[in-house]
């Protein structure tokens, strides 16, 4: 397997309940067939990392030899108070894609992400409602 | 600033409105048209547009339609394009913060094809502050155009729902629509709330339309959100002064 096709992946566990881990990772093999990646592995945030995504931060910290990480949703940044955005932007800057499957988009470098930070910023503040649905149902 | 004013009076008492796109800002339909036209050469045989039917099957005008929208997409400045020459218009109805749906849709009715929406309106999946812009490619007219039922009839259309009865919708429909003659250049403008109608195309020319919505993004989403539908096309200077 070419490391250059090899994607890391994160199916949403607060959306488990909604739409099971199997299904999400059809959506994101889907989705990243298209630009001819495969996930290498796979793993959910847990109950204690899910909000500050811990276990992304950390695989990001080991530097793996991959193209890039895909997530479920870029809802997945969305449940900490704070903005998680940031994260998104370190990866980016260390030369790795991230793929969104159920948003459709692909962000491949930092001037990618300037074209998109406008509405990945407003994403949080216009879906509070679901946002806060998803949270309400998650049970730690 | 009467007639300014006059058409935003149309729009609160029915609905919808036909606008008027002005001639500088018109340049992007012919030079899409030019692009399907070059790309899709065969479907055409060197026909027009409204001839299309004459060379193309219902079987086979949806793959076809398909083909066309994921090309038109890869148009980068289309929705920009879009969204500017109706700028005047959206500036007063939801001012500078504009998010668009992310696909631009084409719609192509050939005579007598009976593959349509019955009367419906796109609410409550799409916004009740959602604006969906219809636009010809071709001169439209008879039941080539859209059929609009005025917003004072709608609590009339939602009773109808309730008995579920196909014959009812088309005779309301037919009874109390508007269908006016749109060309090229004229684009109709609804609230995704209005009640709208396609009628069966029984003229001898294909119709050719897109459409695309657009909303202000802070109004309340229905169930289609920013990033899966829709895009950030424009924003004030406080909204990215705030933002990340």
């Amino acid at each position: 397997m070419n490391k250059n096709n090899l994607l890391f992946c994160y199916p949403d566990t607060l959306f488990n309940k909604f739409l099971p881990q199997a299904l999400q990772i059809s959506i994101i093999k889907n989705f990243i067939s298209k630009f001819g990646k495969e996930i290498s592995f796979y793993t959910g945030e847990n109950h204690f990392t899910y909000k500050k995504l811990g276990l992304f931060k950390k695989k990001l910290q080991t530097k793996p030899k991959i193209n890039g990480f895909v997530f479920f949703s870029f809802m997945q940044f969305c449940y900490d108070r704070k903005d998680n955005i940031k994260i998104l932007e370190t990866a980016l800057k260390k030369k790795y894609t991230i793929y969104f499957a159920k948003e459709k988009i692909v962000l491949k470098n930092t001037d990618d992400f300037n074209k998109k930070k406008e509405d990945l910023f407003y994403y949080k503040k216009t879906n509070s409602e679901i946002i806060n649905l998803i949270l309400g149902s998650f049970t730690t | 600033m009467n007639q300014h004013n006059n058409i935003f009076k149309k729009f609160y008492n029915n609905g919808f409105i036909i606008y008027k796109i002005n001639k500088k800002k018109l340049t992007f339909i012919n030079k899409l048209k030019e692009e399907i036209y070059k790309k899709f050469k065969t479907s055409f045989a060197e026909d027009q547009f409204e001839n299309f039917h004459k060379y193309n099957s219902f079987e086979s005008i949806n793959g076809t339609r398909m083909k066309m929208i994921n090309y038109i997409n890869t148009k980068k400045k289309l929705k920009k394009d879009i969204y500017l020459a109706i700028k005047p218009f959206f500036d007063s109805m939801i001012g500078p913060d504009v998010v668009v749906q992310k696909n631009v849709n084409l719609a192509i009715q050939m005579p007598f094809d009976d593959e349509r929406p019955l009367l419906h309106k796109d609410t409550p999946l799409s916004s009740m502050h959602e604006l969906v812009v219809w636009i010809p490619l071709v001169d439209c007219k008879d039941s080539m155009c859209m059929t609009m039922i005025p917003k004072n009839k709608h609590d009339l259309i939602n009773s109808l729902f309730k008995k579920n009865d196909e014959i009812l919708f088309e005779k309301y429909s037919k009874k109390f629509g508007v269908t006016k003659n749109i060309k090229v250049g004229n684009v109709l403008i609804f609230n995704a709330n209005n009640f709208h109608y396609i009628p069966l195309n029984i003229t001898k020319s294909t119709r050719w339309s897109l459409n695309i919505r657009f909303k202000n993004l802070f109004t309340p989403y229905g169930q289609r959100n920013l990033l899966d539908y829709y895009e950030i096309i424009n924003t004030s200077c406080l909204t990215k002064m705030n933002s990340y």
